[in-house]
């Protein structure tokens, strides 16, 4: 178990490394000088030379990557009109945009990021659980017709666009909502969660389709399985077979699936924050990119990779706990 | 077996009389079973043997009331006397299981592979007798493990189907029919995805719980040295009909149908060669053949 | 019996399978074939027996040359094949056919039969006789299937029949050697037998040699010549098939055939004679 878990976590090791330095490359080859862009309007040669040799890019590439790396591990410093200034670890540089130290900014976002990403993962789990389980149940009939055409509708649907409507309707119209905003929880939890329910609800209708759908499909072909045959053959009452021999082996696959989507999300959902002007990640990403703001960019990038890397293991081990089957071929 | 009175019904465990299996689809209606009638003896042992298509497992799964979606069942079925096919689903719940048990050909998908073997003996148990505590129904199922010589029940209760091989599994799916001593136990090919020598000892072990308690046999199977070994009555379907039934003897000694003549002589036998195996007689009904 | 060089020879085949497990644990290697040595005449049917797990199948593979083996040699008409690649593995190829147990996952279903039929001569580059509609129509009408077919697609055909056309597709090259996997065993049995009274006559008009793969001991009683025993990976017995059934030697022969259900060859006599006394009255009367 020990040997599985550790080969796990050593091939997380690898391709967390191999990501970074993908990314590195990709900014480092096709950025605009960044020493330039810091240097602004008014700038000289000289400055520009300076503004160089002070965030050390005149070295040569496996050099500059590796002060990243170590950066993050060990904090980096920089000198900067004659000072020397630390960047403690990990150390994601400074925005060009503001000047602040980026892991600042980042953890300042997070906690919104985190608040949306959950609040629309409960949401659609249940509605796709309870949509796909009734649509199996009634396979064919009006109620099943009724999810089909639901969801089509709700994938069909872009994101901004249900935004806009929901946020018209719901605010300017009904006056229901308010405006949304990060109020923050110990404030005024009533607020903090009406300002927080309409970013859930558009997040959450699309992934709620695609679960309804995925639900619907793995009750139907587990509900085929020869041992609810068995069950049914043994007299179990049919809440029973229900529960032990038709859901139990039908969700447990896409409780996997949730933990991928919910480490997606976690590196922030960019159309939802942006078209409701929340401060998450997500709508850091949307303003470094169209500022051009590299570290910035590079380092959601690299929290992004980040969850979704340490969610798939934790997906996997998780798949060591449920399914009886891996978990004693990993203990072998 | 000659001579016996066939009019004498009160001896029956089950009476089956003008059963028909129909499914209904988009296309019209199909009659999978046509007009079938048997009947199983107290604790006899009888065979329904039939190529792919015959009906044969349509039937036993008319008779447990577990007919996939769209089929419908008419007729009769008698069993202590109750008409199984009248019976509503909650009582049919209460026989299933306990008084007339099933098991089936694949036992790895049989088996529900999240929970341990024990739990799925148990289950039956629990679920037929009120009261019973999770620790007591685990002793049942660890004694089923034992009758049918799984060794080192105790321990091997905690473990899942995938854990098992092929044979061990079957024996898990007899020892969860076993549980409840049931009046009668139909096998709907136990031993085809079996080794052969696995097969003799399934078999064997069948025979064994049959002395032991007393419980009918319905087995079926296509493979008719299986059932000249087994039952004491055979019934030959063909194309969801009746073809011919007897004691095993008298039908396999002297057939009376075309068909199960000319089926008896493509059985290729392992004490001689047959030179060539008789078949060109067989008339294979069309959309009758194995896909 | 015949003296004649054989057709194919196996010496110590052996084949090994390797798994990896995690990616820090070391690997292991299970031994599928271990030493197995056997010989196919021509004109003769050795069968192949065992139950799961035995390495028939696997030796099998290794003796048509889809799988290398781990060591040990296969020899046909004396040349060694074993490491054969290119244009002389081809050439093997047209030797040797496999007729497989399920047909319809064997056949590609999306092919016609006369696709299925000329594509080895095709892949092999070879002229297909009288062109391909007359010979796939010649090729069907010899495995007893009706030639208007030869536009159909596989999943159109019975089991029995879909069997046939990989029979056919195995006779297309003129093989020397066909290596029948299980090939009757996923049939029902009247159509079991009909296929087995086919590979038989074929056998008798073509003369080529069979390596039958199969675990019902009651089938190779009606088609082998010979019959090697394996278990785990070994043989552990071979001789005459009369010899092997009546006089088994071998601890684990001895087992397998007591383990084979029996119809009571009393019975079997019993229906003979009925039979015999229906036929004596039928010419009687008429």
């Amino acid at each position: 178990m020990i040997r599985f878990v550790g080969s796990r976590v050593l091939g997380m090791l690898v391709v967390l490394f191999l990501v970074t330095l993908f990314t590195y490359v990709i900014f480092f080859v096709l950025s605009p000088d960044p020493a330039v862009q810091i240097c602004g309007k008014n700038c000289t040669p000289e400055r520009i030379e300076q503004i160089r040799v002070n965030l050390g890019l005149d070295l040569p590439f496996w050099q500059q990557f590796w002060e990243y790396v170590s950066g993050l591990f060990t904090g980096r410093e920089y000198v900067v009109a004659g000072a020397v200034v630390t960047c403690p670890a990990p150390c994601l540089g400074y925005s060009f945009q503001t000047g602040q130290l980026v892991s600042e900014m980042i953890v300042q976002r997070l906690p919104i990021s985190a608040t949306i990403a959950i609040g629309a993962a409960i949401l659609w789990l249940i509605g796709g659980l309870i949509g796909g389980v009734l649509s199996a149940v009634h396979e064919g009939k009006f109620t099943d017709k009724f999810f089909a055409g639901l969801t089509l509708g709700a994938m069909s649907i872009p994101n901004y666009v249900l935004a806009l409507v929901l946020q018209f309707v719901l605010v300017v119209a009904l006056g229901w909502l308010p405006f949304p905003q990060a109020v923050p929880f110990a404030e005024d939890p009533g607020q903090w969660f009406l300002n927080f329910l309409m970013p859930w609800i558009v997040l959450a209708v699309g992934y709620a389709a695609v679960y309804t759908r995925l639900t619907r499909a793995n009750v139907i072909e587990t509900l085929q399985e020869n041992f609810v045959r068995t069950a049914n053959a043994k007299g179990l009452s049919s809440s029973l077979v229900w529960r032990r021999h038709a859901l139990r082996p039908a969700l447990t696959p896409i409780v996997t699936i949730f933990g991928m989507d919910i480490a997606g999300l976690l590196g922030g959902a960019v159309i939802t924050e942006t078209v409701f002007g929340l401060n998450g990640v997500g709508k850091l990403t949307a303003d470094s990119i169209s500022s051009n703001d590299q570290p910035v960019i590079m380092a959601v990038t690299l929290l992004s990779a980040f969850f979704v890397i340490v969610g798939n293991l934790v997906v996997d081990l998780l798949y060591t706990a449920i399914d009886p089957r891996v978990r004693t071929a990993a203990r072998a | 077996m000659t001579g016996e009175n066939v009019n004498d019904t009160t001896g029956d465990l089950l009476r089956v009389e003008d059963l028909s299996v129909e499914f209904r689809t988009a296309a019209g209606a199909t009659r999978v079973v046509d007009s079938v009638g048997f009947a199983v003896p107290r604790g006899g042992a009888l065979g329904i043997v039939g190529e792919s298509g015959s009906g044969k497992s349509m039937t036993s799964l008319a008779i447990m009331g577990l007919l996939p979606k769209g089929g419908t069942a008419t007729g009769s079925i008698v069993f202590d006397g109750k008409d199984l096919l009248a019976q509503r689903e909650s009582a049919m719940r209460r026989i299933r299981g306990d008084r007339i048990a099933m098991i089936f050909q694949d036992p790895l998908s049989s088996l529900n592979p999240y929970y341990t073997v024990g739990v799925q003996i148990a289950e039956a148990y629990r679920s037929h007798r009120s009261g019973v505590s999770a620790r007591a129904a685990k002793k049942v199922a660890i004694e089923a493990m034992e009758r049918v010589h799984i060794h080192d029940a105790a321990r091997r209760a905690d473990h899942y189907p995938h854990q098992f091989s092929g044979g061990m599994r079957q024996r898990i799916m007899i020892a969860m029919a076993l549980s409840m001593e049931p009046d009668l136990i139909i096998a709907d090919e136990p031993t085809t995805a079996l080794d052969v020598t696995v097969q003799a000892q399934i078999l064997a072990l069948l025979a064994e719980i049959r002395r032991d308690t007393g419980a009918g046999l319905i087995l079926i199977t296509h493979d008719l040295a299986v059932v000249s070994e087994v039952a004491d009555r055979i019934v030959v379907m063909r194309g969801g009909r009746l073809v011919e039934q007897g004691s095993v003897e008298d039908v396999f000694s002297d057939p009376q149908h075309e068909y199960t003549r000319r089926l008896l002589d493509a059985v290729p036998r392992i004490d001689d060669e047959i030179g060539e195996l008789r078949t060109t007689a067989i008339p294979v009904l069309p959309g009758m053949e194995k896909r | 019996m015949t003296d004649a060089a054989p057709l194919c020879r196996a010496t110590a085949l052996v084949k090994e399978f390797t798994s990896h497990g995690p990616m820090l644990s070391r690997p292991t290697t299970f031994r599928a074939v271990d030493d197995v040595s056997f010989e196919v005449f021509r004109g003769e049917t050795l069968a192949l027996v065992g139950e799961s797990g035995s390495g028939k199948s696997t030796t099998a593979r290794l003796v048509a040359r889809l799988m290398e083996p781990t060591s040990g040699t296969v020899e046909f008409e004396g040349q060694d094949v074993t490491s054969l690649k290119g244009r002389a593995l081809h050439s093997f190829r047209s030797d040797v056919q496999v007729i497989f147990q399920d047909p319809y996952s064997s056949l590609n279903p999306r092919h016609t039969v006369e696709g299925l039929v000329t594509a080895p001569l095709r892949y092999q580059k070879r002229r297909i006789p009288g062109g391909a509609r007359a010979f796939t129509r010649s090729l069907m009408e010899r495995v007893g299937l009706n030639p208007d077919h030869s536009g159909r697609y596989p999943a159109q055909f019975s089991g029995g029949q879909a069997q046939r056309i990989g029979i056919a597709r195995a006779l297309a090259v003129s093989p020397k050697l066909v290596i029948c996997d299980e090939a009757v065993s996923a049939l029902d049995v009247s159509v079991q037998a009909q296929v087995i009274n086919l590979l038989r006559s074929l056998q008798r008009d073509e003369g080529f040699g069979y390596l039958f793969i199969a675990h019902d001991l009651a089938v190779v009683r009606q088609i082998a010549t010979r019959v090697a025993v394996m278990s785990r990976g070994r043989i552990v017995e071979q001789g005459e098939r009369d010899r092997i059934f009546a006089d088994p030697h071998h601890e684990y022969t001895r087992t397998l055939l007591a383990a084979v259900p029996r119809i009571d060859p009393e019975w079997d006599a019993r229906r003979r004679e009925a039979e015999r006394r229906r036929a004596a009255m039928a010419s009687e009367a008429s």
